[in-house]
């Protein structure tokens, strides 16, 4: 591996890893929620998993995820 | 059979559909700064390969292509292994019922084994993996990758295609119906609505993909026989068609295939045949920047033999081939796509089929 690869995944890696480790936080966070929320009868065990958006929910799941995209691609760009 | 999908794939999905809306916005501002910048279409005496390579070097200096190219690669890359694993996660609850699909009128001789040509083995299709990379392959490719994720981007039903390039059959009904390159069965739904009295046969080379034709089949209580056949070498007796038809099978052979692929037809076809195919828009049909992208996309996305492909006539070539006509052309509709090669056989009983 040369030099300047070296240097982009020092700069990096720090970045990403401290990115996945607020995920796993979040992912953990979410975890927690619908056990306490399936213990206190409040959400079937699994109900998560098997949500299936109606075609309006759909359509305003895939609003959302285009401009999340988007805004990544615009910091991407320096916009 | 719908897959329903769990929370985390089918998340994953939605998001390499965005990506995939977002990427194409991002090739439109590519293509502008490209314009803008006076890029020239043509040189003269260029050849496809230096106008693509041309092209790639001038759309990787404008500000817009290092984000249009890591939204491509990342989807390139993981839109396989993301399709997988969303299925994954729901295999023990859908593997009982889609075996079972296996079984009932549609059957499936698939004995060719390892015995594949050189030019399918190994080949990451699309870059999406073999198309024998999962056990259930043709589930993932043709319910998670075509219908979720290409289908959703298409602004409507994608299998509709399939049934548009039937428009240019001469015919209302057909005795014995042969097609190349069934895939998972989609292209072989539309000939089934389309002639329901016909004996339908189909032939692949890829067992996983078949696994999943002989499912739609089934699930359809068709009789439809499946063999892991090649397309150019299909092992049936002369004269035993009177349509041969096939989808999306020209541009994923080399062009020496494409041509026997077209003499075995007329070999199999009974005088006064058909033979039909739906693909993707050759070059001399697409504009100029139209085509460089095509090109280009075709060059660095896992498909080998795009290009040699869509420089061919087929019309020319099926008559060099033998078929007394050939029409090759856009498909009747407002869409424009595919391009249909329509080649009928002489037929020896009149001594003539007019076109």
């Amino acid at each position: 591996m040369n030099a300047p690869a070296d240097a982009e995944i020092a700069r990096w890696s720090p970045v990403v890893l401290a990115l996945a480790r607020e995920l796993w936080v979040i992912r953990d966070r979410v975890r927690a929620m619908e056990q306490l929320l399936a213990i206190q009868g409040t959400l079937a065990a699994g109900a998560i998993d098997r949500y299936q958006p109606t075609d309006e929910q759909q359509a305003q799941l895939d609003h959302d995820c285009d401009e999340f995209v988007s805004r990544l691609i615009a910091e991407m760009r320096g916009k | 059979m719908e897959i329903a999908l769990r929370q985390r794939g089918r998340a994953s999905v939605d998001f390499l559909s965005a990506l995939g809306r977002v990427t194409s916005r991002e090739k439109q501002a590519v293509s502008r700064e490209l314009q803008g910048r006076g890029f020239a279409l043509h040189e003269p005496a260029e050849t496809i390969g230096d106008r693509s390579a041309r092209f790639a070097r001038a759309v990787a200096a404008t500000p817009s292509f290092d984000s249009f190219r890591a939204l491509r690669e990342w989807s390139a890359e993981r839109h396989g292994p993301i399709a997988m694993e969303a299925f994954d996660e729901v295999r023990t609850e859908f593997a009982p019922a889609l075996d079972r699909l296996r079984v009932g009128p549609t059957t499936l001789e698939a004995t060719l084994g390892d015995q594949v040509p050189d030019y399918y083995r190994g080949v990451a299709f699309h870059r999406t993996a073999t198309w024998d990379g999962h056990d259930y392959m043709g589930v993932v490719h043709g319910e998670i990758v075509h219908r979720r994720m290409v289908g959703r981007n298409f602004g409507g039903d994608i299998y509709q295609q399939r049934r548009s390039a039937l428009q240019e059959l001469l015919h209302t009904s057909y005795g014995d119906i042969l097609e190349l390159g069934t895939s998972s069965g989609n292209f072989t739904v539309a000939l089934s609505e389309q002639f329901p009295d016909a004996r339908i046969t189909g032939v692949d080379l890829s067992r996983r993909m078949l696994e999943q034709a002989q499912r739609l089949g089934n699930e359809r209580g068709a009789s439809w026989r499946l063999f892991q056949r090649a397309a150019e070498s299909t092992g049936f007796p002369d004269q035993s068609f009177d349509l041969v038809a096939a989808y999306s099978l020209g541009h994923e052979v080399p062009e020496t295939c494409m041509r026997q692929i077209l003499t075995e037809a007329l070999r199999i076809l009974r005088p006064g045949g058909e033979f039909l195919m739906g693909d993707v828009i050759p070059y001399a049909a697409q504009d100029p920047l139209t085509q460089c992208w095509a090109d280009f996309d075709a060059q660095t996305g896992g498909e080998p033999y795009w290009r040699e492909f869509c420089q061919l006539d087929l019309a020319r070539v099926a008559r060099e081939q033998g078929f007394a006509t050939a029409r090759y052309d856009f498909a009747r509709g407002p869409r424009r796509f595919p391009y249909v090669l329509h080649a009928v056989k002489a037929d020896t009983a009149v001594g003539h089929v007019g076109s």
